[in-house]
């Protein structure tokens, strides 16, 4: 283990980050016998709107642990003593939409080249970290709604799933006949990969300087993917977990689906079949008895019907989150002893504050994983004194295990967010 | 006051004596007086200290400190409260220059040299490619205007499944100033490798024919051609008396509501399965029209004015081949009837995927859904006329109207009407195995692996290609044969090897003047977003394109090709931002359900291409006394009655809208959010795309404008910080006046004198002054104060072309082509066709 980590520091110093495939770095090919432990796992929960301010953020003179739920914070109400509210954390961006995507990496599309890892987000950087460990080093999803957050270090923004696929992908197994044909495909691709990759080299011989660095990016995923289909040949004949419950049905709204995708989670994770989760979800018309759009709803401004659609939008994706908490408090943790709750950090949040296009106070709600909760922290709110929003990012890496000293645009870990024990 | 006048003249006088050295050193003596008490050698507030500031902008550091002194003095939040604040002209001047010197670094910055960075195809492009790399013409979804977007992500999965784009899934591409074409900036992954192996195993397999040879013979479906149809129309009717022809009593489509799928004639025989086989067919129509001047006119209003025309269409019978709703039907031709009762015969021939199949429907013909037989009868065959009676059994009801219809029948219907005798369809080519499969596999499938390898290398590559370079090819098609695949298996892993690999995937110039081959595929990729075909590859190896006039004649045929219907789409939504449209839609209404956004870019296009075909002025982009509408677009944003059926055509413009580009609903749409507009982005907008002078981004910690829209203010009046604020105003006088006169254009393009804000009628006021003082009372203004900007527009327009095609940001080395490009067109009356000819046989076209 202790090589392995000195391995990454060399690599890091010597400049070279994006070109080796950082998958090289894990455990052996395909074998989960010894994870390292504690095994922790991250969700995260989203919207692309922000929420409507006034009803999420506690009373910003009600620092510390006795403090006021707010409306669309009060399905939370049994769960107060494991959870954090967070007040004044940002990106230190503009942009509107345009700070959605910017949620997990602090880091704006459009600046990461300029960044080391790019615009990578946590859920993908964890998903590098697991490797071949699980089946599904990270999972990126979606209810009613483009789920915007998750990007590789390439900058590529990881398109998502459904409930249906969900399941599928955790409890469906193949029939022998088509894992035949997978096991197959794979080594078909090793062979046409080898090609490409003698091709690339001749190509790269006959480039300009400035085209030869442009160039290196084709180099690069040709070694990288080689190095994916090497270690997807594993899985493709362990047979998955048993489905412990029956298919959700899906396009039933909102209220149906995303309950049945948290409840599919929180199976991932018990299975562990994965150690990363994103989910955005949003609003299909009809839901809660109301007509409209949430594009529609979130400019609001200010009118009271608008208003009061927003906020009940919002509370059920509390809800949600309230109910994957109990999922996870009610399942043992295999793994590592005691619940899952225990070990795994559910973050809820936007990287768009409010509909009205602020990016400034970001909402921030953290839970279980290991951390010291039950506490409204508010962060300095003067200009010189902000705290961006990716030292949080940045704490809930390290709790997960990376030993790295900074991410996206972080000044170090999270001030005043202790762990457990 | 005194100093201050003296430090002033300083600055002036400095900057024309000292030329060496940087402009920032002018900006030293405001710094020192108004900056460096708490950012200088005695303190350092914030760790920022401005006397020991370099004046290199190539270093990061020093590069990012003076764009923090930007933009504090642009927010107005330097000197901070407390403090003397800097005269307001000497702050414009340090702004100035240190915009100006800021501009210069970035663009040096993210200079290439001057030349294009090795690219990739983009999505489309891969899209495109393969399609006639693998004679996959006729796939539905391998159409220029189809664009899957990967953002449809709503889970209703329908774009998912009924669509056989091989690219659907692929991320999108990065964009450099809307351009995806750039090849600094595109990016590569192993992610989007992946993307491109899979996408090249699903085209080949669509390519690939399995199963029996279906049957191919010549289909004739002779009336009655559309049997079983709706109850309600005279076409079901006529069919009750006579069944030698089908006819057209009404339009097909309708914009208040649906038909029901009525006014179409569908071969029934085929509608559940359309043809067999994707391939080229000919589709031959027997029709006559009739009494287009009838004696009628009280109950059927009908046209005059017009020719009447027949529509051919096709569609996917997939999904409802009568089916107002179906998104999947595609009008390929109109032919214009004369009416004087005479059976013609009319062909076209066209691309017909499986599974689809022709129809035919009255473009311009009346619409009156009320309108019954018995109507007809009572107003002109009285004698022949009873009433229903009241109290009629259901049995009596059923039987009134075909009863009265028989009576008209009988009499000889004098109402216009079209009359189609006969459908055929005859496969063209042998379609069996189809030309995709053979390419692939041989004719008789036994042929040497080398030889198909080498001729699909040839032309996937663009190049000539000796035996020599597809040995690795031919090597790992072998051992896959070895390994047990069967030979087409092996071949495709060969194919795809072949799409994966950088000689197909990249476009590869070598610098300098580009080789014959290098500049085929550079003019292919520019007009037709796809592989250079036989014509520009032969050119190309008699190295005859290097020849000017070769050129234009080149650009001129491909311009004429219907394959440049790619460029008129891909170019239109990158420069005016067109690829916009669709993330923020407008919720319910029309917008969807009448499919708004798919008719307001057939607009677009249909203008512009009409632009580049007649080769017309190019103010015409600015305002025009013609426009293109159809029914749908005239009706529902125009609010036009005098244009029927569902084709685009041209008619003369008409106030408030107006004509040319700018106020058309999909520019409209594209820069508002779906909820309400903003004259700060469509101003925006106007600067950057038409214009092309971009505003400065805005500084950092400005908060977005919360509108209120319980409806007290207007959004001219929230905007008021723009002019009370110097800091704000400086950039903001700049831009809101562009957007103003556009607010009588509401989210989605159409006219509006008021707002409607929570039940409050506020007014809209159109009127601006502009940057440079003159007034414009409305649109009507504004595009008159644009016409006599026409130079710099023209100029802007030739610089976006550039970049399009050339797959790079220009540079000061360009500015000398765009001169000359700008100078001759002025010479022969600025004309749109001239500036694509221009364009493709520049020097920066035709060098790396």
């Amino acid at each position: 283990m202790k090589s392995r980590l000195h391995r990454r520091t060399f690599l890091r110093a010597g400049g070279v980050v994006l070109a080796l495939p950082v998958l090289e770095a894990m455990t052996p090919r395909g074998h989960a016998a010894q994870p390292r432990k504690p095994v922790k796992r991250f969700v995260c929960l989203t919207n692309n709107y922000g929420i409507y301010p006034q009803a999420f953020f506690p009373n910003p003179t009600q620092a510390g642990a006795k403090y006021d739920l707010p409306e669309t914070l009060t399905p939370l109400e049994k769960h107060k003593a494991d959870v954090t509210v967070f007040s004044n954390l940002d990106h230190g961006n503009t942009g509107g939409h345009q700070g959605v995507p910017v949620l997990l990496s602090g880091v704006k599309p459009i600046n990461a080249p300029g960044f080391p890892e790019g615009n990578l987000s946590v859920d993908q950087k964890i998903a590098e970290w697991v490797g071949a460990e699980v089946r599904f080093p990270s999972l990126v999803l979606h209810v009613n709604e483009a789920n915007l957050i998750s990007f590789t270090r390439t900058g590529v923004q990881v398109p998502s799933i459904d409930v249906k696929q969900l399941y599928k992908a955790l409890f469906i197994d193949e029939e022998a006949a088509k894992k035949a044909t997978a096991k197959q495909q794979l080594q078909r691709h090793r062979s046409i990969l080898d090609v490409v990759k003698d091709e690339a080299d001749d190509f790269h011989k006959g480039l300009g300087q400035q085209d030869r660095r442009k160039f290196d990016e084709y180099l690069d995923a040709v070694r990288t993917l080689e190095k994916k289909v090497e270690l997807q040949q594993p899985w493709v004949d362990r047979p998955k977990p048993k489905a412990l419950i029956a298919e959700p049905p899906a396009g039933k709204g909102t209220a149906a689906d995303l309950k049945a995708m948290v409840e599919l989670i929180a199976l991932a994770i018990q299975t562990d079949s994965t150690r990363a989760v994103t989910l955005a979800s949003g609003f299909a018309n009809g839901d809660f008895g109301l007509s409209g759009s949430y594009h529609g709803f979130s400019h609001h401004g200010q009118r009271e019907k608008e208003v009061t659609a927003l906020k009940l939008i919002e509370r059920n994706q509390i809800a949600q989150m309230a109910h994957l908490i109990e999922q996870l408090k009610k399942q043992d943790d295999p793994i590592n002893g005691g619940t899952l709750f225990d070990h795994t950090a559910i973050l809820f949040g936007c990287g768009m504050a409010t509909g009205e296009h602020s990016t400034k106070n970001l909402p921030l709600v953290l839970a279980g994983g290991g951390f010291k909760h039950g506490e409204h922290k508010v962060y300095p709110a003067e200009g010189k004194l902000r705290v961006p929003a990716a030292n949080l990012l940045l704490s809930i890496l390290r709790n997960h295990g990376l030993e790295i000293e900074r991410f996206g645009t972080s000044t170090g870990t999270l001030a005043g967010l202790a762990v457990r024990k | 006051m005194k100093p201050r006048v003296l430090v002033l003249a300083v600055v002036l006088f400095g900057g024309s004596v000292a030329r060496a050295e940087s402009p920032l050193e002018k900006l030293r003596p405001f710094l020192r007086q108004h900056c460096q008490e708490c950012h200088g050698p005695t303190k350092q507030a914030n760790d920022l200290r401005f006397d020991t500031l370099g004046t290199d902008l190539s270093k990061k550091e020093t590069l990012e400190g003076w764009q923090g002194i930007l933009d504090q003095l642009n927010a107005g939040t330097m000197p901070p409260k407390g403090k003397p604040k800097p005269d307001a002209k000497e702050a414009a001047v340090t702004i100035r220059t240190l915009t100006a010197e800021l501009k210069a670094a970035y663009a040096k910055l993210e200079s290439t040299g001057g030349k294009t960075v090795v690219r990739r195809l983009n999505r489309y492009e891969l899209r495109n490619s393969l399609r006639d790399l693998l004679h996959l013409d006729g796939a539905a979804d391998f159409r220029p205007d189809v664009m899957v977007k990967l953002e449809d992500r709503n889970g209703d999965g329908v774009a998912r499944w009924t669509s056989n784009d091989p690219t659907r899934e692929f991320p999108a591409d990065d964009l450099d100033d809307g351009f995806d074409t750039v090849g600094a900036r595109l990016v590569m992954s192993d992610f989007l490798l992946k993307k491109v192996i899979s996408a090249a195993e699903y085209s080949l397999d669509l390519a690939t024919a399995s199963g029996k040879k279906p049957s191919l013979d010549t289909q004739t479906f002779a009336a009655p051609i559309r049997t079983g149809s709706g109850h309600g129309d005279l076409h079901y009717f006529s069919h009750l008396s006579d069944k030698s022809f089908d006819g057209i009593y009404m339009r097909y489509r309708e914009p208040g509501a649906a038909t029901g799928g009525l006014g179409r004639v569908v071969p029934t025989k085929i509608a559940q399965t359309g043809v067999a086989v994707r391939g080229r067919y000919r589709i031959t129509v027997e029709a006559s029209a009739h009494n287009q001047k009838h004696p009628w006119g009280t109950l059927i209003k009908s046209r005059l004015d017009e020719p009447m025309l027949l529509g051919l269409h096709m569609i996917d019978s997939q999904q409802g081949a009568t089916s107002d709703d179906n998104p999947k039907s595609v009008k390929l031709t109109e032919w214009e009837l004369p009416a004087d009762g005479t059976k013609r015969t009319y062909s076209f021939d066209a691309h017909l995927d499986a599974k689809w199949l022709p129809w035919l429907g009255w473009e311009n013909a009346p619409y009156d859904r009320g309108l019954t037989p018995s109507k007809l009868v009572q107003m002109y065959l009285p004698d022949a006329y009873r009433p229903l009676p009241k109290g009629a059994t259901e049995k009596e009801r059923q039987q009134y109207e075909p009863e009265m219809a028989k009576a008209l029948f009988a009499a000889g219907y004098k109402g216009p009407h079209v009359r189609i005798f006969s459908l055929t369809i005859e496969a063209l080519e042998k379609a069996w195995p189809p030309k995709s499969h053979t390419a692939l596999y041989g004719e008789k499938e036994t042929e040497p692996v080398e030889d198909l390898l080498l001729a699909f290398a040839r032309r996937a590559f663009r190049r000539d290609v000796k035996p020599d370079d597809v040995a690795r090819y031919v090597k790992l098609v072998k051992a896959q044969m070895e390994q047990g695949r069967t030979r087409a298996e092996a071949l495709r892993t060969g194919y795809t090897a072949i799409i994966a690999s950088p000689r197909f995937y990249y476009l590869k110039e070598a610098d300098g003047p580009l080789d014959g081959y290098a500049l085929a595929s550079r003019l292919s990729y520019f007009l037709w977003s796809s592989l250079p075909d036989d014509e520009l590859l032969a050119l190309a190896k008699a190295d005859k394109l290097k020849d000017p006039a070769v050129i234009r004649k080149q650009v001129g045929r491909m311009l004429d090709d219907p394959r440049s219907s790619a460029f008129v789409r891909r170019f239109t939504s990158r420069w005016l931002r067109l690829y916009k449209l669709g993330t923020m839609p407008p919720a319910g209404g029309f917008y969807y359900h009448r499919q708004m956004e798919g008719e307001m870019l057939k607009q677009t296009d249909a203008f512009f291409a009409h632009l580049l075909r007649e080769n017309r002025p190019i103010r015409e982009v600015i305002d025009s006394d013609y426009t293109f509408l159809n029914e749908r677009t005239a009706h529902w944003v125009y609010q036009r009655d005098d244009v029927w059926g569902d084709g685009f055509r041209k008619v003369p413009s008409k106030a408030p809208h107006g004509g040319g580009m700018l106020t058309m609903p999909a520019m409209m749409t594209a820069t508002a959010n779906g909820v309400d507009t903003s004259p700060v982005v469509r101003g925006v907008w106007l600067l950057e795309a038409i214009l092309g002078t971009p505003p400065s981004p805005p500084p950092p910690d400005v908060e977005p404008l919360s509108p209120d829209l319980r409806g007290k203010k207007t959004i001219r009046d929230q905007l008021d910080a723009h002019r009370k604020q110097a800091a704000c105003a400086a950039c903001h006088q700049k831009i809101d006046p562009y957007g103003f006169p556009f607010e009588n254009f509401d989210e989605l393009g159409l006219w509006r004198t008021q707002y409607r804000n929570g039940g409050q009628q506020l007014k809209v006021d159109p009127s601006a002054k502009l940057p440079d003082g003159t007034a414009v009372k409305d649109i009507a203004g504004l595009k008159a104060a644009l016409l006599k900007k026409e130079p710099q527009v023209i100029r802007h327009l030739t610089e976006k072309l550039l970049v399009y095609g050339t797959g790079r940001r220009l540079e000061p080395g360009d500015r000398r082509e765009v001169d000359r490009i700008v100078a001759d067109l002025d010479t022969s009356g600025n004309k749109m066709r001239d500036l694509l000819i221009q364009v493709a046989m520049s020097k920066s076209f035709v060098t790396k």
